[in-house]
């Protein structure tokens, strides 16, 4: 048994990387293969900040946004917003992917640095599909808990509705 | 830009009575003038971008250090990004205190209140894919002299990450069988105490050394181990099963136990789960041969909306009950208990939640004394404990919780109910 373990360890790969999947693989994997995908920062002023803040009825603590956007053939098909958040003491960043009418596509975990049982499960992040800023998204009412997550959950519920409403006041204060 | 434009109009004014050689000089000064602003300007704009590149950069770096690609403070990459990485530490933990108030049965039972739970949560990531998770309890306010408090290390178990299907958990780990058993926060159920089902049936909150593999196949989870089995010689009674417990101090490592559990994820709003243990529990002690315990269960979970179901059935058996009774002469001993509960709960919003539970269990299904005086065996059964909860939960933030709940607690045919007030909290 413990031999087989022991084989089990070395031939696999102990050296992936916490990095569950990359900002640009996720882009793709959602906006479809033969995208090309620029990255820009979103600078937010306090008045923007203010607004957004109204819109996701969450306090946001950052300013500065690190935004990919999907193109094909110079056509914006969507963004894709980084945002981190803390789980327990750790945090974990994932990467909210966003069509150009402000509705989200999916949520990509990207990194996670708590125990990963506490990663929430791809079945669970699929209920967020097609949350758009009007979704007031509360968490067990709209949202279903996760057993044995609950941290995680809250964290990435919240980084839902800030995403979104990042989003939105960015295009319409034409930022992006 | 506006400055520029007047000047330009007062010069246009003036040009009438002015020179024309005057004139060009004054235009090419103007020209130069432009072409400097508009380099300032552009400088201005390309060290703004590099200062909110570099920013955004390291906001990134930051956060997920392995996306950097640069190496930091002259050292290579590799080293860089041990010293630039996340503390492998994690801390975490969880607590209640309750309140239990006695309506009936107040010869037997006092009021309490209790700082129940006190629990810490270490943990630490060796790499990537060897990561250590314990679980430290102080009970009932700790351990001192004469208390029925303790202290003890509830999992502490190191995970080797090989892939989805295949992992390994090696260490004084979480028996995977139940409901509450691996999900025991207070925040995770809504009664101020655990159902009696997941007490006597399943010996929650059960702990013992061992190896579990587990993995995911597409909606489906799986765990399959050994851990030191139950010890024969321990429990009796009610506690036929959880008096068994060794709880991973100086184990007895004669038997091991098989456990067993699969989720299936049905739906998007219900979960489906089923686990057993079963093995030998005569830990090779004299008179306890053929003696083994087994406990089996089912539960669902479904989640719609604000409505939250939960329902659980298990059953608890003990072979070689003649020798089990033997060895625990002039006291019963339990061979079968079963049990179950169903609770339902409904989220008025995200800080109100009422609640119902009902549950029904016998542990003392059918026991067995060995009557020393005659040398006979005397057989016989208990009655049924049914309780039925009515309470209401207050979360003030999602990771605190206010209980309050009262019992109707039919105890084998004797009322003895209670009011239960509770504060938990995890973090």
């Amino acid at each position: 048994m413990f031999r087989l373990i022991l084989l089990l360890l070395i031939s696999s790969s102990l050296l992936l990387s916490k990095v569950l999947i990359r900002p640009d693989e996720a882009m793709r994997a959602h906006f479809g293969e033969n995208i090309v995908v620029y990255k820009k920062n979103v600078l937010l002023v306090k008045k923007d900040i203010l607004e957004a803040q109204k819109i996701a009825k969450r306090k946001i603590k950052d300013h500065l946004f690190r935004i990919f956007i999907a193109k094909q053939n110079n056509k914006v098909l969507g963004y894709g917003v980084l945002h981190t958040s803390k789980v327990r003491t750790k945090d974990e960043t994932s990467i909210f992917l966003i069509d150009t009418n402000v509705k989200l596509k999916a949520i990509e975990v990207i990194a996670f640095y708590e125990p990963p049982e506490y990663i929430p499960p791809k079945r669970w992040l699929k209920q967020f599909t097609g949350s758009t800023t009007q979704n007031e998204l509360k968490l067990k009412q709209d949202i279903r808990s996760i057993s044995g997550a609950t941290l995680s959950a809250r964290a990435i519920t919240d980084s839902t509705k800030i995403a979104l409403s990042i989003i939105e006041i960015a295009i319409k204060n034409s930022k992006l | 830009m506006k400055k520029l434009t007047l000047s330009l109009m007062a010069i246009t004014a003036l040009s009438s009575s002015m020179q024309a050689d005057e004139m060009s000089d004054i235009k090419a000064q103007l020209k130069a003038l432009t072409q400097k602003m508009n380099d300032i300007e552009a400088k201005n704009e390309a060290s703004s971008n590099a200062l909110i590149e570099e920013v955004s950069a390291l906001k990134t770096f930051n956060a997920i250090p392995e996306l950097a690609s640069k190496s930091y403070t002259g050292l290579g990459y590799a080293a860089s990004k041990v010293f630039y990485s996340k503390s492998p530490l994690s801390i975490g933990g969880y607590g209640k205190v309750d309140y239990i108030h006695f309506t009936d049965d107040k010869s037997k039972d006092k009021d309490e209140i209790d700082n129940y739970r006190a629990i810490f949560y270490i943990g630490y990531k060796f790499t990537d894919n060897i990561i250590f998770n314990s679980e430290i309890e102080f009970e009932h306010g700790g351990s001192i002299d004469g208390s029925s408090g303790y202290s003890i290390v509830e999992f502490a178990a190191i995970d080797f990450l090989i892939k989805p299907e295949f992992n390994v958990r090696l260490g004084h780990v979480l028996v995977p069988v139940g409901h509450i058993n691996l999900q025991h926060e207070p925040t995770m159920f809504n009664a101020v105490n655990r159902p009696e089902t997941e007490k006597y049936i399943i010996p929650s909150t059960w702990h013992e050394n061992g190896i579990l593999t587990y993995g995911t196949f597409g909606n489906v989870d799986y765990t399959a181990g050994l851990v030191a089995g139950l010890d024969a010689a321990r429990g009796n009674g009610k506690n036929s099963w959880r008096g068994a417990r060794q709880g991973g101090r100086d184990s007895k490592a004669e038997d091991f136990a098989f456990v067993g559990r699969l989720d299936w994820h049905a739906l998007e709003s219900l979960d489906l789960s089923t686990s057993f243990f079963t093995g030998d529990s005569a830990q090779s002690q004299a008179g306890l041969d053929g003696v083994g315990h087994t406990v089996w269960e089912l539960h669902g979970v479904y989640k719609e909306g604000p409505v939250e179901l939960t329902a659980l059935y298990a059953n608890a058996t003990v072979d070689g009950e003649a020798n089990f009774a033997t060895f625990h002469a002039n006291k019963a001993t339990s061979s079968e208990g079963s049990g179950y509960y169903i609770n339902a709960a409904y989220n008025i919003n995200e800080k109100w939640t009422p609640f119902i539970r009902y549950e029904n269990y016998n542990a003392e299904e059918e026991t067995l004394t060995f009557d020393t005086a005659t040398a006979s065996y005397i057989s016989g059964s208990a009655k049924d404990t049914k309780i039925t909860a009515l309470g209401l939960n207050y979360r003030p933030h999602p990771n605190v919780i206010l209980k309050a709940d009262y019992l109707f607690y039919d105890d084998k045919g004797t009322d003895d109910d209670r009011l239960e007030l509770s504060m938990g909290y995890i973090f």
